[in-house]
């Protein structure tokens, strides 16, 4: 097939699940033969949009990218104006929600490489939902595009131009059962759609007590890897912690390894028990879960959760919040972690893990047969194939 | 040894919910501690600072997206401005002016409240000491 990826930012550097997601498929399916390109902005930060990377033609492991400047650049005012509006929870009317989508990296040139693309492609597949290049992109040759939203229930997904985007198109790309249950309750009707994930291999050997080592760490610890933001609930990790070690833990308190960036940084109540990794390698960070008792991924914002998978591969169990379909979902059909509705509830499970090794075991060797059951690469690249040719056909 | 034993983990967590449930019923949480904890419990956020956001600006850049008449129309809304602006400029002088004596006194107090807790923090130390 001759595919062509949309998506705003690409490229080693660029961090984020969507962006990890859209380089992992797109290396992957050009490995596995397709022709693949990659239209993209010259862009690496999606909060200034300032062009990092020249414009133009490269090649990065196996896959064209073409690069064009943004040319709609970011009016700080306006984002200054609208986020406060969002943020009480009111909407910005569909002027309003066009003008944020617009001060996203739009690229006029990358609109037109995407008319001038979709005739010589089987399909143009568009990710992550909220940015310019998707909501107008796809909007370009939406009988030829397939979006991959990621979709988080938040308020750019209730935007009237995304959702008459993502009603627009041939295809949705969902990653996991849940994420197309949301989309269905915020678009009513669904265009054609399939449900793939993401894929992982396994991780080799882990080293966890080679990471105490090598980081001093002594007794029980908690991994915490992500964004370090309220968006991702860090600050309820952070809560249920402190609340652990210092009233609820029958066991004394435990630390909590925390690795990522973030504008989040811990209350004075909670600094003693955070050990602050910031950003690690990604064998560190599998060595880090390795050492933990359980990942714990509070956030609510997740499509799929990259971190619940890689702990479930370096051999630990999950805590997630009751509250997210997503990671709920993972835990319960893996049988890989548990879900918590509230402190309470969190230091009565982290309790039963630090006396129970056999349960910490199960539940972590449940997880990882489930990674390798539903997304092992072989399993998604079939299940993406054959969604855009069932779909974009 | 991997393994192959498979947890219910709807069960169990059920389980926690129901022990939970007891131990509330039967008092064993410390309430009064953790209602302190949750109150005093803040994360700080490297948000914008509201300093940033203080100043108003009275003029913005002025367009139009209309065809053909886009000029006369940013003309015209520039020659508005321009005999509005006895009447805006004061007004927005005064709102600036405004917005800096309370983020003054917020910082005061913020200073203040600093300083109080990490006074009171250092009485609970000499305490449990």
């Amino acid at each position: 097939m001759r595919l062509a990826f949309v998506t705003p930012r690409y490229g080693p550097e660029v961090l984020g699940g969507a962006e990890t997601q859209v380089r992992d498929y797109a290396e992957r399916l050009a490995a596995a033969g397709h022709e693949v390109e990659v239209l993209t902005t010259c862009a690496l930060d999606h909060h200034t949009w300032l062009d990092a990377l020249p414009a133009g033609e490269s090649r990065l492991a196996g896959v064209t990218v073409r690069r064009h400047p943004v040319t709609r650049p970011r009016d700080h005012a306006l984002a200054a104006r609208q986020q406060p509006v969002l943020d009480s929870g009111l909407r910005l009317g569909e002027s309003g929600e066009r003008a944020w989508v617009e001060n996203t990296g739009l690229s006029e040139p990358l609109l037109e490489a995407i008319a001038a693309t979709a005739p010589r492609v089987d399909a143009l597949l568009f990710a992550p939902y909220l940015f310019a290049s998707t909501v107008l992109g796809a909007a370009v040759r939406p009988d030829r595009s397939l979006v991959i939203p990621c979709l988080h229930d938040e308020a750019y997904a209730r935007f009237a131009p995304v959702q008459a985007t993502l009603r627009g198109v041939a295809g949705l790309i969902f990653n996991t059962e849940a994420e197309r249950d949301l989309a269905a309750r915020l678009l009513g009707t669904l265009p054609s759609h399939r449900v793939v994930g993401e894929g992982f291999e396994a991780t080799g050997a882990v080293d966890g007590p080679g990471f105490r080592r090598r980081h001093g760490i002594e007794g029980d610890v908690l991994a915490y890897a992500g964004r370090r933001e309220r968006g991702k609930n860090y600050h309820l990790v952070l809560e249920y912690l402190t609340l652990y070690g210092r009233a609820l833990s029958r066991r004394g308190p435990v630390t909590l390894l925390s690795m990522g960036g973030g504008p989040l940084r811990p209350p004075p109540a909670a600094r003693p028990l955070v050990h602050d990794l910031g950003f690690v390698s990604h064998r560190d960070m599998l060595d880090a879960l390795a050492a933990s008792l359980a990942s714990v991924q509070l956030s609510r914002m997740e499509s799929f959760s990259r971190v619940l998978m890689e702990g479930w591969l370096s051999g630990t169990p999950a805590i997630v919040d009751s509250g997210c379909a997503v990671t709920r979902e993972h835990c319960a059909q893996s049988g890989g972690g548990l879900w918590v509705g509230g402190a309470e509830e969190f230091a009565e499970v982290v309790d039963r893990l630090r006396t129970d090794p056999g349960l910490r075991d199960a539940l972590a060797s449940a997880g990882r047969r489930y990674v390798a059951r539903r997304y092992s690469w072989p399993a998604v690249l079939g299940r993406l194939e054959a969604a855009v040719r069932e779909m974009a056909g | 040894m991997v393994q192959e034993e498979r947890v219910d983990v709807g069960a169990l967590v059920a389980e926690v919910e129901a022990e939970v449930a007891r131990r509330r019923a039967a008092g064993d949480y410390p309430e009064e501690l953790l209602t302190r904890l949750r109150t005093e419990f803040a994360v700080e956020e490297e948000s914008e600072p509201p300093e940033a956001l203080a100043i108003v600006e009275s003029s913005r850049p002025l367009r139009s997206t209309r065809p053909v008449v886009g000029p006369a129309v940013v003309f015209g809304k520039r020659a508005l401005r321009r005999l509005l602006s006895w009447y805006v400029h004061p007004a927005v002088h005064d709102q600036n002016r405004f917005n800096l004596a309370l983020l003054r006194e917020l910082r005061d107090l913020q200073a203040r409240l600093e300083r109080l807790e990490r006074q009171a923090e250092g009485d609970g130390d000499e305490a449990h000491g």
